[in-house]
C-alpha cells in the first residue's frame, strides 16, 4: 500500500475523536464494574452457609457471567446504541481499527479503516496483552474471592487491585481516549476504599462500585455535554 | 513520475483535485465508509454542495452511495471503490513530486 498523506492520518484521527466523543464507552465501562461489584457481595459478613449468602453467591455468578457476555460483546452492543443515540446527530464514520475488533495484520489491506500510528501501536499491543488480560481477570476474581472468604487483609488486596487496574487500563487504553484519567481514577478511588470506615469484606466491592459509579458519571456527564452540543437533526439526507 | 517535468502536471485527476472533492475523498480514504451527515460536518458542506460532489464522484466511479435505513433514520453510506482509491493514491503521488516532498514512510 502506498503512504497516504497527513491530511489523511488527521482524518482517521478525527474518525478516532468521533467514535469516543459521545461517552458511551465509560458508561459500559463503568457498568461493567458495577457488575463486578455485584460479584463480590458475597464476600460480606453473612453467616456461613445461611440463606442470605446462597441467593447472594447465585447472584454473583450472575454477575460476573453477565460481565463475560458484555464484555465480550461490547462492540456490537455500543455499536448497536450508537446508531440510536449518535449516529443521527454526528453522523456515522466507519469505526477505528481498535473499535471495530480489526487485527494489525489486516489494518494493510483495504477496506479496513486506516490506523493512525497511536492505533498500530495500539493493535500491537492488544494483540500481545488481550488474552492475558482476559485470564488475569478471571484468575483475580477467583483469588479474590478466596482471599476474601479466608479474611486476609483487605485493604492490600484492594489497592493491588487499584493499582493493576490503573496500570492495566493506560496500557490498554486505545487512542482517542485519555489513558492518564483512568489510571488516577482508579488510584484514588483504590486508596478512597481502604479509607472508609467498613469492615475489610466489604472494601473490594466498595472499590469496584466507587469505581464504577465514578466512570457511570463521568460518562453521562460527556454524552450530556453531546446530546446539547449536538440535537438531533431533521432530516438532512440529500 | 515521467521526466516530462511541468508537462506531468497537466495529468493530475481534476476531478479530485477540486478542493471540495479532495476533502470528501481525503476523509473516505482514512475511515473506509462515511454517511451523508458526517460528511457534511466534518467538511462544512451544504446539503446541496455535498450531495452534487458525491454524485459527480459517483459517476465516475471513484465511490459508491448506498441507501439504507437505521432504525427510522436515513442513513446515506459512501464509501471509495478501488478505482477511487487507487486513483487517489496516484494523485497524491504526483502532488508530493509537484510540490517536491519524499513519499513519506512515517505516518
Amino acid at each position: 500500500m502506498s503512504e497516504p498523506p497527513d491530511p489523511v492520518v488527521r482524518a482517521a484521527r478525527s474518525a478516532e475523536r468521533h467514535w469516543y466523543e459521545d461517552g458511551l464507552q465509560n458508561i459500559y465501562r463503568g457498568f461493567l464494574m458495577l457488575l463486578l461489584a455485584t460479584g463480590y457481595f458475597p464476600s460480606g459478613p453473612f453467616p456461613r452457609q445461611s440463606r442470605t449468602e446462597t441467593i447472594l453467591s447465585l447472584v454473583s455468578l450472575c454477575a460476573f457471567f453477565l460481565f463475560c457476555i458484555l464484555l465480550l460483546a461490547h462492540r456490537r452492543i455500543i455499536g448497536w446504541i450508537k446508531t440510536k443515540m449518535t449516529f443521527p446527530r454526528t453522523g456515522y464514520a466507519a469505526p477505528p481499527p481498535s473499535a471495530a475488533g480489526i487485527k494489525t495484520e489486516d489494518t494493510g489491506f483495504w477496506p479496513a479503516p486506516l490506523p493512525t500510528p497511536a492505533e498500530e501501536d495500539y493493535l500491537e499491543r492488544r494483540e500481545k496483552t488481550e488474552p492475558w488480560i482476559y485470564f488475569l481477570l478471571v484468575a483475580a476474581w477467583v483469588l479474590t474471592l478466596f482471599l476474601a472468604h479466608a479474611r486476609w487483609p483487605s485493604r492490600g488486596v484492594v489497592l493491588v487491585w487499584a493499582i493493576s487496574l490503573g496500570l492495566a487500563g493506560n496500557y490498554t487504553q486505545p487512542p482517542g481516549r485519555s489513558a492518564w484519567a483512568g489510571v488516577i481514577l482508579c488510584v484514588t478511588s483504590g486508596i478512597a476504599a481502604t479509607l472508609l470506615p467498613l469492615s475489610n469484606s466489604w472494601r473490594l466491592p466498595a472499590f469496584l462500585f466507587l469505581l464504577g459509579t465514578i466512570s457511570t458519571a463521568a460518562g453521562v456527564f460527556q454524552l450530556s455535554v453531546f446530546l446539547l452540543r449536538h440535537p438531533r437533526l431533521k432530516s438532512t439526507e440529500p | 513520475m515521467s521526466d516530462n517535468g511541468i508537462k506531468d502536471l497537466s495529468s493530475l485527476d481534476r476531478l479530485i483535485h477540486e478542493p471540495a472533492r479532495l476533502m470528501i475523498m481525503t476523509i473516505l480514504y482514512a475511515v473506509k465508509e462515511a454517511d451523508f451527515v458526517y460528511l457534511q460536518r466534518e467538511c462544512g458542506f451544504t446539503q446541496g454542495n455535498l450531495s452534487s460532489h458525491l454524485s459527480k464522484l459517483e459517476e465516475v466511479g471513484y465511490l459508491t452511495v448506498t441507501k439504507t435505513f437505521k432504525g427510522k433514520y436515513p442513513l446515506t453510506i459512501c464509501s471509495l471503490t478501488r478505482k477511487g482509491r487507487e486513483a487517489f493514491e496516484v494523485y497524491s503521488v504526483k502532488m508530493r513530486y509537484v510540490t517536491g516532498q519524499p513519499s513519506n514512510n512515517s505516518r
